[in-house]
C-alpha cells in the first residue's frame, strides 16, 4: 500500500484514476490544480505523485520540477493526453526529463498499476 | 450607348498612319481569344477569330468562321448560361460569363466569356466582340486550395472535439473495467462488457481524429507515414460516409512506418476523393477494400477497391479530364479526380486504374484506384 497524490483538474478523468489506485489498495489524496498538488504535498510525505501535465493555473511540468527539485522527494509520474493542437509526447517532453515515469493518456488500469508497482517495489 | 465623342477614334487614326497593321497585329498576337460575330446576319455568324482562338478551342478560323459560337458548347453546358447570353445579346448589353465549353476534340473546358455589343461612331450596333479565356487550371488550383483549408479547418475542429472526448471516455472505459470483475451476474457483466468495448472504440475513433489536428493536417512538413495517416484519413471518411457503405482494411503485411513524400492534408484530400467516389459508385451500398503494399524498396501502393458498376476501359482516361465527371453527377464539381491526380504526379507517384471488387451479382467488377507513390522510409 503507498500513499498517493494526484494532481488533474478533470474531475472524472481523477476520480477514475483514484479509484482504480483505492482498488489496488492504495491511499489516495486528490488535487484539483498544480498549486494545491504543491500545498500538500509540502504538508506531509508521499511514496508517488501522479500529476497531470496540462493544467490551468499552476502547470504539472513545474509540480515535476519542484518536487525533483527537493531532496528525497517522492516518486513522480508525469500523464498527459496532450491539448488541442499539442500532441501528447511534446506535453510530456519536459517532464519526462525529471520525472520517473510518463503515461500518455488514455492508458488503461493494468498500465497505469503496473507502473504504480514498478515505481514503488524498488 | 457608347460616347464615341472621346479622343480615342484620333490617337487610333494616329496609330494606323504611322503603323498600318497595328490594329491588326494587336488583334492577333492578343494572348486571350477574340471573336468578332457578324451582326448584319440573323445568326450572328463569327467573321474573325484570332490565333488564341485557335489556340485554345482546337478549331481553326476556316473551321469557326460562318458559324455562330454556340458550336463551342456541348452536353454539359448549363442552359441557363446560354439562356443569360442570349438575353445579353437580345438587350444589346455586354456580359460577362463563365461557361463550360468543349475544344475540338471533345475535352471540356472553363471559359471566362466576355461578350460586348460594338457600336461605331454613329451610335449603330457594328459587331460582337467576344474575348474569352481558359480558366480551367486557375479553377483546379482554387478546388486544391479550397478542399485543403476545408481539411485544415475540419482538422482543427475534429482535433479541439477528440481532445473533450478523450477525456470523457477514459473515466467510462476505466472504471466499467475496474468494477466489471466483481458483478456476479454473467449478463450484466455481458452488457457492461458492451458498454466498455463501446467507449472503447470510440477512444480509438476519437484518437484518430486527434491526429489530423495534432500538427498533421497544418504543418508543412512534406512527408506523411504510412500507416498512421491512411488510419487517420479513414476515419475522417467513414464519418463523411453512411454507414451503409462497408470500408475493409488491410494494413496486415506492411511494415509499420513508411514515409511518402507528400503533405498529409493533400494526402488526405486525394483519399477522400477516391473513397467518396467509390462510396457513391456503389451508391453508398457496397464495400471499398483499401490495401497499402511495399511493391519494391523504392514504391509503395495504396489500392482503393469497390464492387461498384466500375469503369468502361474507354473512360478510363477521361474520368480524370477536368469537367468530366460533371456529366456523371449534377452534385461533382468535376474537379476531384483532376486535382488528385495533380497531386499524386507532383509527387513523383502516378494513379493506375483497374478493376476491382467483384459486383454483388457475380456478373462484373467495380473499380480499382492505385496509388503508385515514392516511398522514402
Amino acid at each position: 500500500m503507498c500513499q498517493i497524490l494526484l494532481i488533474d483538474d478533470m474531475q472524472p478523468v481523477r476520480h477514475a484514476i483514484a479509484a482504480t489506485l483505492r482498488k489496488a489498495g492504495h491511499e489516495v489524496v486528490e488535487a484539483e490544480d498544480g498549486q494545491k498538488g504543491l500545498d500538500i504535498a509540502s504538508s506531509r510525505t508521499f511514496d508517488l505523485v501522479i500529476t497531470d501535465i496540462m493544467m490551468p493555473a499552476t502547470d504539472g511540468t513545474d509540480v515535476v520540477f519542484a518536487l525533483k527539485s527537493a531532496p528525497a522527494g517522492p516518486k513522480v509520474v508525469a500523464m498527459s493526453g496532450g491539448g488541442a493542437g499539442i500532441p501528447a509526447k511534446e506535453a510530456l517532453h519536459l517532464p519526462s526529463s525529471q520525472a520517473d515515469a510518463v503515461l500518455k493518456k488514455p492508458f488503461t488500469n493494468e498500465v497505469l498499476i503496473d507502473t504504480v508497482r514498478d515505481l514503488t517495489s524498488s | 450607348m457608347p460616347d464615341s465623342s472621346n479622343d480615342g477614334y484620333a490617337a487610333l487614326g494616329h496609330l494606323i498612319k504611322g503603323a498600318p497593321d497595328l490594329l491588326k497585329s494587336i488583334l492577333e498576337g492578343s494572348p486571350d481569344t477574340i471573336s468578332v460575330s457578324d451582326v448584319s446576319q440573323p445568326d450572328l455568324p463569327l467573321t474573325y477569330v484570332n490565333p488564341a482562338f485557335t489556340k485554345t478551342t482546337g478549331y481553326a478560323s476556316d473551321e469557326a468562321l460562318g458559324r455562330n459560337c454556340r458550336f463551342l458548347q456541348g452536353e454539359s453546358t448549363n442552359r441557363d448560361d446560354v439562356a443569360r447570353i442570349r438575353k445579353a445579346i437580345e438587350d444589346q448589353k455586354p456580359i460577362d460569363i463563365i461557361v463550360l465549353n468543349y475544344k475540338k476534340d471533345g475535352e471540356p473546358f472553363l471559359n471566362a466569356l466576355r461578350m460586348a455589343p460594338i457600336f461605331d461612331k454613329s451610335g449603330r450596333l457594328s459587331a460582337y466582340l467576344g474575348i474569352q479565356r481558359d480558366i480551367t487550371q486557375e479553377r483546379l488550383r482554387e478546388e486544391k486550395e479550397k478542399t485543403q483549408n476545408r481539411l485544415e479547418t475540419l482538422g482543427t475542429a475534429s482535433g479541439a472535439l477528440a481532445h473533450q472526448l478523450n477525456n470523457l471516455l477514459h473515466p467510462i472505459e476505466s472504471l466499467i473495467s475496474l468494477h466489471l470483475p466483481d458483478i456476479p451476474d454473467p449478463a450484466i457483466r455481458a452488457d457492461l462488457d458492451m458498454a466498455r468495448y463501446s467507449a472503447h472504440q470510440a477512444a480509438d475513433l476519437s484518437n484518430n481524429l486527434l491526429g489530423l489536428s495534432r500538427g498533421e493536417f497544418q504543418n508543412s512538413s512534406e512527408s506523411t507515414h504510412l500507416p498512421d495517416a491512411l488510419i487517420r484519413t479513414i476515419s475522417l471518411v467513414q464519418l463523411m460516409l453512411p454507414a451503409t457503405v462497408s470500408i475493409q482494411t488491410d494494413f496486415r503485411n506492411v511494415p509499420a512506418d513508411l514515409a511518402i513524400p507528400i503533405n498529409e492534408t493533400l494526402f488526405a484530400q486525394v483519399l477522400i476523393n477516391i473513397i467518396t467516389n467509390a462510396s457513391q459508385a456503389t451508391k453508398h451500398l457496397g464495400i471499398i477494400r483499401i490495401e497499402l503494399k511495399k511493391t519494391e524498396n523504392t514504391r509503395l501502393q495504396i489500392s482503393i477497391s469497390d464492387n461498384g458498376p466500375g469503369i468502361e476501359k474507354s473512360d478510363r482516361d477521361k474520368i480524370f479530364k477536368p469537367f468530366y465527371s460533371k456529366s456523371l453527377s449534377k452534385n461533382s464539381s468535376g474537379l476531384g479526380l483532376p486535382v488528385a491526380l495533380q497531386i499524386i504526379n507532383n509527387i513523383g507517384g502516378i494513379i493506375i486504374l483497374s478493376e476491382g471488387l467483384i459486383q454483388p451479382d457475380g456478373h462484373g467488377y467495380g473499380c480499382m484506384f492505385t496509388l503508385d507513390l515514392p516511398n522514402i522510409t
